[in-house]
């Protein structure tokens, strides 16, 4: 973790805890498939299954993190900045549909004045080694499994 | 201690939280800011620059393709190119100016970059960027034109 990611990156405590009553660790069924995503400033990244939202935590000095894949999930990361006496946090959020030992990479940012998570899939054919994720949609934590897949929306890059 | 030296000590505090952030790569930075740099996926890496409310977006936009210069010249590569997002860089979207982003009057850049070998559309030159680099801190100021400069 660098230093920027140390100074304006932290989870706040409060929020923190809050969240941990609410989040739990995902555990794996045995079986069941996952992907991989690459979380650019590590750190844990939420992922919301069957309208449960569940913490996942990258081992250590690791960037990478295993998801459920083959349904509709949606991820996201809590950002919180430090400005003085002042706070600032949001917690951007997409949906998409993994592949099975497919690789994404995930990046939460402020861009102007707004919280935007942008998420592709890692394809070594590419010129720059990743490619669109078409199944990339709006949050929809609470969305059933078996239910319709949210239509693929632009992200907030593209609005 | 004599009262000038006490004054002296109490107002160089005070002095320095008035400071924008200097320019400096991930090894200087601190809590009031400086580079960064983080692994991407595929070819590219994230570099950029965060401020304190003492410097503009402009020259922190700025900063984050110094910053990427430093990249692609410890790298030993002559040419790069920088993307806004990883969309973009998906679709090789290039472009000519980082992305900025404010907290608390703070602002932040970075862009992604990917290292080339060799000159292309819309790539930065690293020894152009870099004499860039060098002008604008001796100067003590950062230019309008200083991207336009290095774009190709």
């Amino acid at each position: 973790m660098n230093g920027r990611t140390r100074a304006s990156y932290v989870v706040a405590l409060g929020l923190a805890a809050s969240a941990c009553a609410v989040q739990r660790p995902y555990v794996f069924a045995p079986g069941e498939v996952s992907a991989t995503v690459r979380v650019i400033d590590g750190g844990d990244i939420s992922v919301c299954k069957d309208g449960t939202m569940y913490s996942v935590t990258p081992p250590p000095k690791s960037q990478l993190v295993s998801i459920p894949a083959s349904e509709r999930i949606a991820v996201g990361r809590l950002l919180v900045y430090q400005a003085g006496n002042m706070s600032y946090s949001c917690y951007p959020m997409l949906s998409f549909t993994p592949r099975p030992s497919g690789a994404y990479a995930l990046d939460a940012v402020v861009v102007g004045g707004r919280c935007v998570v942008e998420l592709v899939r890692e394809d070594p054919l590419s010129a720059t080694g990743v490619s669109l994720e078409l199944s990339v949609g709006p949050r929809d934590c609470f969305a059933r499994s078996d239910a319709p897949a949210a239509p693929a929306a632009p992200s907030a890059w593209e609005q | 201690m004599s009262l000038q030296l006490r004054t002296w000590y109490a107002l160089a505090p005070i002095a320095l939280l008035g400071c924008a952030t200097a320019y400096r790569n991930e090894a200087g930075s601190s809590i009031t800011g400086g580079g960064f740099r983080e692994e991407g996926p595929g070819k590219l890496v994230k570099v950029g620059f965060s401020g304190n409310s003492f410097i503009d977006g402009r020259t922190t936009d700025q900063y984050a393709l110094f910053r990427a210069a430093e990249y692609a010249q410890a790298s030993g590569k002559p040419y790069f190119v920088v993307y806004k997002s990883m969309r973009d860089a998906a679709k090789d979207r290039r472009a000519s100016e980082a992305n900025v982003g404010f907290v608390g009057g703070k602002p932040q850049a970075f862009v992604w970059v990917r290292l080339l070998d060799e000159d292309a559309s819309q790539a930065m030159e690293t020894a152009a960027v870099l004499k860039r680099r060098d002008e604008v801190l001796a100067a003590g100021t950062s230019t309008p034109d200083a991207k336009d400069e290095v774009t190709r």
